[in-house]
C-alpha cells in the first residue's frame, strides 16, 4: 500500500479522520515508532502513538527553518 | 569614399544579416553565427574548435594542462566577444542597418534593463503572485513595487521611487550577502520567497566572462537556448549532447524550501546550460562526493549515539529560541531556551554538550536494558513483592477532569489500577528508556503504594529530636495535620496528612515521623533554622 503524503495525513489527522496509530503508521516514522514500542513492551496502540508523535513531532514550520542549515546559531 | 570604407561598409551589410538574426536584441551573443562577416565567422569558428577540443579531451588532461587549455577557451571566447562588440558599435554608428536589425537595435537601445526586468516582474508576478521576487542584480537584491512595500515592512528596508518606462515605481534593495539574514526574516514572516535572475546585457556578460577565472567557469558562461542551438546545427555536436540534461535549479536557494523555482531567463537557459555543463558537473559532483565526509559529531553519548547539528534558532511564528540537534541522524524535537543560556551560546561561553545537558538531559543517561521492559518489574511492598502487571502512559481524553489533556502514567498493580500526572521529566526519562518501570512506578506510586522506598528520599536537617515533631488530629476540622517545634526559631505551619501518607505511618509502619515530617513541612523547617543563622551573622559583621 503507497503511503499518503505527510501533508495529507496531518489532514486527516486534523479533521479526526484517522487516529495517532495510524498517522504514525503511514508516516515514516512507522519503524521508529514500532522498535520504540519494542523497546518499551508495549502494544502499538493510540496512546502510544499520540506519546511518540508528541515526543517526537517537530511542527512544519520549526521544520522548514531546522532544515536550513545556514541558519541559527552553530557552534 | 575609400576602398576600405567600402569593404567596411560590405562588412557591415552582411553583419545587419547577422543582427537580423537575434533573438534576443540584449543578447549579441546569441545571433546565427553564419551570417557574421567572414572574419567574425572565422573567430567564431575557432573559438567554437578549441572549446570543442577542450570538452572532449579535457578529460585526459593533467590538472596544470586543464587549467592551461582553459585559460585558451576563456581568451578566445574574451577575444570573440570584443570583436563582436566592435562590431556592434561600427555597426549602429555607420547608418546603414536595415529596417528589422534597426528595429531591433532601436528595442535594444531603448529597452533598458529595467524595463526588461519589469516584465520579468510582471510575467513572475502572475505566476507567483504571493511571493516575494528578489531580483540578483550585481551585488545586490532588488525587490519592486508591493513586494518592495512588504519588504519595508519585514525587513525595514528603505524605498526608493525611480521611474521606469515611465512609470513611478518603489524599489528596495539590499547587499547580496544580506540574503542570509533576509530570506529567513521573509520566511518566518510567511512570505515565500522567489529569487530570480535577471535577463544580462551584453556588457554585463561581457564582465562575466572577464571574470571567470577557470576552465570550469568559462564553460559555464551564460548562453541563449539559441546561441546552443546555432552551436548544434552549424558545428560540430557536442559530446555532452548525448546525454540527457541534469537539470539543476537556476538560482533557488537551497535553504528555503518555500521558494518559488526562478522561472526568468534562468528557466529558458538552463536545459541548454545543464546540457554543456554536464560533463563538468558531473566530474565535480563525483570529486565533491568523493570530498564529502560525513560531519563530526559535536559529542558521543555513553550509550554511543551521536550529537550532530546541535544549534540555537529562532522559532518561525515567534520570538523564542529554541536549541535542536540531531541524535544518530535524527531530528530532536527543539526546546526552547532560556535567554541567559542563548546569550550563553552566542557569547561561546556554553557549548553543544552542555546544552544538551540541559535540554536533553535523558537523550545523555545510560539507557537501561529493554528486558526491564519486557519483563514484569517486582518492588518490595509492605506486605511483600508486588509485580507491576501493566505500566504506559497515555493523555488525559476526560474534559470533565482538571487533568484534562495531561500526560498520565497508568500502573496496574494485581488488582490496584492506578494513574498520576507525569512530570515532563519522567515523561522524557520514560521516552528515552533511562529509568525502568518499576523506578518510575516507586516514583510516581509510591505514596500510594505505601512503599517504604518513596518515604526514604525525605529526611529532615540534622539536630531535629523526634518530640519536636507533632502529628496529630486538629481539633478544630478533625484531620490530621504535621507541624515542627523548633522552640526560639519557630514553629511551622500544620500540614494536613494524606490518607495514604497516615496510612503508611499508622497502619503498614513504612513511614517515620520524621519522613512524614521532612515530606510535608522540610522546606520549612529548612528556611526557619536558616534565618537566626543569617540574623547571627549579620550582627557579627555589625560588630566588627
Amino acid at each position: 500500500m503507497s503511503k499518503i503524503e505527510y501533508d495529507e495525513l496531518v489532514q486527516l489527522l486534523q479533521e479526526k479522520k484517522i487516529g495517532h496509530l495510524r498517522f504514525v503508521l503511514e508516516s515514516d516514522s512507522e519503524k521508529d515508532f514500532l522498535r520504540w514500542c519494542e523497546e518499551h513492551g508495549v502494544e502499538p496502540s493510540d496512546d502510544a502513538a499520540e506519546f511518540y508523535l508528541e515526543q517526537t513531532e517537530i511542527s512544519a514550520m520549526d521544520r522548514q527553518v531546522i532544515d536550513d542549515e545556514d541558519y541559527g546559531i552553530w557552534n | 569614399m575609400t576602398g576600405y570604407e567600402n569593404v567596411n561598409n560590405d562588412r557591415l551589410s552582411e553583419a545587419g544579416a547577422y543582427f537580423d538574426s537575434l533573438i534576443n536584441p540584449n543578447d549579441l551573443y546569441s545571433g546565427d553565427k553564419t551570417l557574421l562577416p567572414k572574419d567574425l565567422y572565422d573567430e567564431w569558428d575557432n573559438l567554437l574548435t578549441i572549446e570543442e577540443d577542450y570538452h572532449t579531451e579535457q578529460r585526459y588532461y593533467h590538472p596544470d594542462e586543464r587549467k592551461e587549455y582553459a585559460e585558451r577557451v576563456k581568451l578566445a571566447r574574451v577575444n570573440f566577444k570584443k570583436s563582436l562588440d566592435t562590431l556592434y558599435q561600427d555597426y549602429i554608428s555607420s547608418g546603414i542597418q536595415t529596417d528589422s536589425a534597426n528595429e531591433k537595435l532601436m528595442t535594444k537601445s531603448e529597452a533598458p534593463d529595467s524595463l526588461t526586468l519589469m516584465r520579468q516582474f510582471d510575467e513572475m508576478k502572475k505566476k507567483h503572485p504571493d511571493a516575494v521576487l528578489l531580483f540578483r542584480a550585481k551585488d545586490e537584491y532588488l525587490t519592486y513595487r508591493q513586494d518592495a512595500v512588504k519588504a519595508k515592512q519585514i525587513l525595514g528596508l528603505e524605498i526608493e521611487s525611480i521611474k521606469i518606462g515611465g512609470v513611478k515605481t518603489e524599489v528596495a534593495s539590499f547587499k547580496h550577502d544580506a540574503l542570509d539574514t533576509y530570506l529567513p526574516k521573509l520566511v518566518r514572516a510567511g512570505m515565500r520567497v522567489a529569487i530570480c535572475e535577471q535577463l544580462e546585457d551584453p556588457k554585463q556578460k561581457k564582465k562575466e566572462k572577464e571574470d571567470v577565472t577557470n576552465s570550469v567557469k568559462t564553460k559555464e558562461t551564460p548562453h541563449s537556448k539559441s546561441d546552443e542551438t546555432q552551436l548544434t546545427n552549424t558545428t560540430m555536436p557536442r559530446k555532452k549532447k548525448e546525454k540527457a540534461p541534469e537539470q539543476e535549479q537556476p538560482k533557488a536557494k537551497a535553504e528555503a524550501k518555500t521558494e518559488v523555482k526562478s522561472e526568468t531567463k534562468a528557466e529558458v537557459k538552463t536545459e541548454a546550460k545543464a546540457e554543456k555543463k554536464q560533463d563538468t558537473k558531473s566530474e565535480q559532483k563525483q570529486e565533491a562526493q568523493q570530498e564529502r565526509k560525513p560531519r563530526e559529531p559535536q559529542m558521543v553519548t555513553v550509550n554511543g549515539d551521536k550529537v550532530t547539528h546541535g544549534h540555537a534558532f529562532q522559532g518561525k511564528d515567534s520570538q523564542d529560541w529554541y536549541f535542536t540537534a540531531k541524535l544518530n541522524g535524527e531530528q530532536l524535537k527543539p526546546q526552547k531556551m532560556d535567554p541567559a543560556d542563548l546569550a550563553a551560546y552566542q557569547k561561546k561561553e556554553m557549548t553543544v554538550p552542555q546544552l544538551m545537558e540541559r535540554y536533553y538531559p535523558t537523550k545523555l543517561m545510560p539507557k537501561v536494558p529493554e528486558v526491564a521492559f519486557k519483563t514484569p518489574n517486582v518492588l518490595p511492598g509492605p506486605e511483600g513483592n508486588m509485580t507491576i502487571d501493566k505500566f504506559n502512559v497515555y493523555k488525559e481524553k476526560d474534559q470533565e477532569r482538571p487533568d484534562y489533556g495531561k500526560y498520565k502514567f497508568y500502573a496496574q498493580i494485581g488488582e490496584n489500577k492506578m494513574s498520576t500526572v507525569a512530570s515532563r521529566q519522567d515523561l522524557n526519562a520514560y521516552f528515552d528508556r533511562v529509568m525502568t518501570p518499576g523506578q518510575l512506578v516507586e516514583k510516581n506510586f509510591g505514596e500510594r503504594l505505601h512503599l517504604s522506598s518513596h518515604y526514604q528520599q525525605f529526611r529532615l536537617p540534622e539536630g531535629i529530636e523526634n518530640e519536636q515533631i507533632r502529628i496529630a488530629k486538629d481539633r478544630s476540622d478533625g484531620k490530621w495535620k504535621v507541624a515542627v517545634d523548633l522552640g526560639e526559631r519557630g514553629k511551622t505551619e500544620k500540614k494536613e496528612l494524606s490518607f495514604d501518607d497516615g496510612y503508611s505511618l499508622y497502619k503498614t509502619k513504612t513511614a517515620t515521623r520524621e519522613q512524614i515530617a521532612a515530606k510535608y513541612v522540610g522546606d520549612e523547617v529548612r528556611s526557619l533554622l536558616a534565618a537566626p543563622a543569617m540574623k547571627m551573622e549579620k550582627s557579627a559583621s555589625m560588630k566588627m
